[in-house]
């Protein structure tokens, strides 16, 4: 399993990105490693008539702006750029600047990538002394060339935008009158990071391409017709647009020599898979992730029952914002499947009380299945519990489910639940369950237990089991919110669906709901994420949980 | 959403002393609060429901609470949106779904809940129309509410039964006084509502709730649309974000103010409210004045 960080993210990007005779993301980082390796860890504005380089930075030397220019808990440097420098107008003559009435003074606006905030400064030009400033957090100002031209970089050499563009829309090329380029205005709401959107015309449509100057990466692309008014291009219009149309509005299908089944992005289910076939054989029906349940130990009745799902027309709380994506799945040096992987995020992430959820189902060469529900964080505190709730059907008209009691192993008879606490009697030591669907086939169900990596401690989960009567009900549809946060027993919604109910000779359904409790402990942190200061600016450190059983092909 | 839904009772809105009738209930009087600084809010942290607060200083959003009230059955409706007070003293909201369903089914959103003045009880007091489609695309109902002093009508705008391709939303007018209802405009979907005289005639003025678009219509003398709504400002690119919804609009003088907050139909709940405060000049074809 792999995971990408921010910042290797960032060398990542610098990586795929073919090199010229003017790297201009080579120069960008050798910039920043400079600025951030100085005693005043800022860019200047190095065209600039009115002001040198030195100068720019001497501002910066006055005890003042220390809070702009270091995180004060670590003292780590924060990135700053000069964006503009001009003479002061009349409109900006405060009391405070009143000499500039009758002196030379330069206005300087400087953005923190940091903080997400521009600095707006006054200096006498004859001494070069600071006589005030503000700053004024999420104010973006007008980015200068240098950024201009590394945005256009940036898009021109993005793998997505070349892909789209159908060929790579080169510096040269977007100044040709066929293939016109303008920059224009955006926003990276989610993100809260200093975006601009490169926007190449081809024919009558022209491609957006919302760059991240913070990241140094594409956010977002969106083809517009040309001479139309429509939303503003933004990066959450950018991602909504693109999740919805291609996920939400649309059924998907994949296929290889092993797997095949169909997905779509539900409105309050997570990701949904269904028509589930192993080598042509169907198996199983569908799964998807119901309900997040998060309940914090130390107020009773504290917690959020958070849906996830499309980031608009949804009854989600944390949405996707970003296509499902595939990995392959390595084993000592063999490629032994592909996980297919879906991100859901509060926008904030990983502030305080905003969340992160992903689901990840892994899929082997061999016929295994693992469906995994994970955490990445942060929630309201180090006190929580998450309980997701995983909803499994298969295809069988005539399915079993048994556990081991004492020394048997028995069918079920009728719907039920079952804990999997520390008295649990597994099958062959390791198996939870084993789910017959039909002569010879079905699946063992290999219990979680912190085996299967780091990201997993066990799951100490709820397992469900009611009959599937193939109508759209028992959950098949669409479900609303199961169960409140904070139940902290059986009761976390599937219970709802039992009702004695006979098992035998019916489709069936599997509940599953995991127990995971977060941890913020140094060294042991778990469901857990953080912000740190790296290379100048905030990104996040995760320590996901991740939970689920392995199906393991009888 | 987690976005604040306070009603500022009474003196807070000097600038809207010729719109502004409404009263300082009694039970709320009875009970000691402070009619300069006392507010009714449906959104405090952990809080199903309403809240009568009493605010230090009065008129900040974050001021401390220095003193609160809630009746056993302010939170009967679950989570709440939209509050507004009329001349007598009563209150009306409706509910707000908040992070999830649970605690408001999609039946109750259409529903005004009127709190009484002399007790301060809260019951269902009027049921507007409401798709009962089944519909996982839209938990919310009625969004925005405003008192007109001028008609004693209640201007209550729902996105009811709308989906991602059906605007169905509807802008009602409900007569206080006798709780009969009117339909004023049909098929748009608008958050913040108001009605004031501009230029001799009666105006409504309305937020898209699927756009950052606010709109004008003029209505004759019983509140019926006249002529088709025209755009006349928009948040689009303004304040932090770009792309802010009109939730609340109100006239302070010769300025429209408009609380913009991010709304997309989902439950989405911000840990830090995104929500900025416009200012428009109504005199100079709405122009920007600030962004607080």
């Amino acid at each position: 399993m792999k995971y990408i960080f921010l910042g290797l993210s960032l060398i990542l990007t610098v990586s795929s990105c073919s090199t010229d005779s003017k790297d201009l993301l080579e120069i960008r980082y050798a910039n920043i490693k400079t600025a951030l390796e100085s005693d005043i860890p800022i860019i200047t504005l190095s065209d600039s008539e009115e002001m040198s380089a030195t100068n720019q930075k001497n501002v910066f030397k006055d005890e003042k702006l220390k809070a702009m220019c270091f995180d004060p808990a670590t003292g780590k440097p924060m990135l700053n750029e000069v964006l503009t420098i001009s003479k002061v107008r009349p409109a900006d003559i405060t009391p405070k600047i009143e000499v500039c009435k009758n002196s030379e003074c330069l206005r300087l606006e400087v953005y923190n990538f940091a903080l997400n905030g521009t600095g707006i400064f006054f200096v006498k030009k004859e001494d070069n002394k600071l006589l005030d400033y503000q700053f004024y957090p999420t104010m973006q100002g007008d980015i200068n060339e240098e950024l201009a031209n590394l945005a256009t970089y940036i898009a021109v050499h993005d793998s997505t935008v070349i892909a789209q563009f159908e060929g790579e829309p080169a510096a040269e090329s977007v100044r040709m009158s066929a293939t016109k380029t303008a920059l224009n205005r955006t926003k990276c709401q989610r993100s809260q990071h200093l975006c601009i959107a490169p926007t190449f015309v081809k024919g009558d449509k022209a491609l957006w391409v919302i760059v991240d100057l913070t990241e140094l990466r594409v956010a977002g692309t969106k083809w517009t017709s040309v001479g139309t008014t429509g939303m503003a291009i933004t990066e959450r219009a950018a991602q909504n647009d693109y999740v919805m149309s291609c996920f939400c509005d649309k059924e998907n299908s994949f296929k290889d020599d092993n797997w095949s089944y169909k997905y779509n992005l539900t409105r309050s289910d997570g990701l949904k898979i269904y028509d589930i076939a192993y080598k042509g054989k169907p198996t199983i029906k569908s799964v998807k992730l119901v309900d997040w349940h998060v309940s914090y130990s130390k107020t009773e009745g504290f917690g959020y029952s958070d849906a996830i799902g499309c980031p608009e027309f949804s009854q989600s709380a944390v949405v996707a914002v970003e296509a499902p994506y595939f990995e392959p799945i390595v084993e000592k040096n063999d490629t032994v499947g592909f996980a297919m992987i879906q991100k859901y995020f509060s926008d904030g992430w990983p502030t305080p009380c905003s969340y992160n959820y992903q689901q990840e189902f892994q899929f082997y060469t061999d016929g295994r299945f693992r469906p995994m529900m994970g955490s990445i964080g942060r929630g309201c505190g180090n006190d929580g519990t998450y309980r997701p709730v995983t909803r499994i059907s298969f295809f069988s008209d005539d399915a079993e489910f048994l556990t081991a009691k004492d020394n048997s192993v028995d069918v079920w008879q009728k719907e039920g639940w079952v804990l999997e606490d520390d008295t649990y009697h597994y099958i062959d030591k390791d198996y939870l369950a084993q789910i017959k669907l039909g002569e010879n086939t079905g699946y063992m169900m290999e219990a979680n237990k912190g085996q299967f990596g780091a990201t997993s401690r066990g799951d100490n989960a709820y397992i469900y089991v009611t009959v599937d009567h193939g109508d759209g009900g028992e959950g098949e549809s669409d479900l609303p919110t199961l169960a409140p946060c904070c139940n902290n027993n059986y009761e976390q919604g599937p219970e709802k669906f039992i009702n004695g109910e006979s098992l035998l000779n019916k489709s069936l359904v599997l509940w599953y709901v995991p127990q995971m409790k977060n941890d913020d402990t140094p060294g042991q942190k778990y469901c857990w994420a953080e912000s740190v200061l790296e290379n100048g600016i905030y990104v996040p450190k995760v320590y996901p949980c991740f939970s689920g059983p392995m199906f393991v092909p009888m | 959403m987690k976005a604040i839904y306070i009603l500022i009772l009474m003196s807070f809105y000097l600038g809207l002393q010729s719109q502004d009738c409404r009263k300082f209930p009694d039970f709320a009087l009875a009970l000691g609060f402070d009619v300069t600084r006392s507010a009714f809010s449906s959104s405090e942290h952990r809080e199903m429901g309403l809240l009568l607060v009493e605010l230090d200083p009065k008129n900040l959003r974050h001021s401390a609470r220095s003193k609160t009230y809630k009746d056993p059955t302010w939170d009967d409706a679950g989570y709440l949106g939209p509050i507004t007070i009329d001349r007598f003293g009563n209150g009306y909201v409706s509910a707000k779904p908040n992070v999830n369903m649970l605690y408001n089914p999609i039946i109750n959103q259409n529903t005004i809940y009127k709190i009484d003045n002399a007790s301060g009880k809260m019951s269902s007091w009027l049921v507007l129309p409401y798709s009962d489609e089944s519909n996982n695309q839209n938990p919310y109902g009625i969004v925005g509410m405003y008192y007109d002093c001028n008609m004693d009508y209640l201007i209550v705008s729902t996105v009811s039964g709308s989906t991602q391709s059906s605007e169905v939303g509807k802008i009602f007018r409900v007569d206080v006084r006798n709780k009969t209802y009117e339909l004023i405009c049909d098929g748009v979907d608008a958050m913040g509502v108001i009605t004031l005289r501009r230029d001799n005639k009666n105006v409504l003025i309305y937020g898209s709730a699927r756009t950052s678009d606010v709109y004008s219509v003029e209505l004759d003398s019983k509140y019926q649309k006249v002529g088709n709504p025209k755009k006349i400002l928009t948040l689009e690119g303004l304040g932090s974000r770009g792309d802010d919804r009109a939730r609340k609009i109100r006239v302070d003088g010769d300025n429209l103010l408009i609380d913009g907050t991010t709304f997309y139909y989902n439950l989405t709940a911000p840990t830090f409210i995104q929500e900025s405060k416009y200012t428009f000049d109504i005199a100079n074809n709405f122009a920007l004045l600030n962004i607080r």
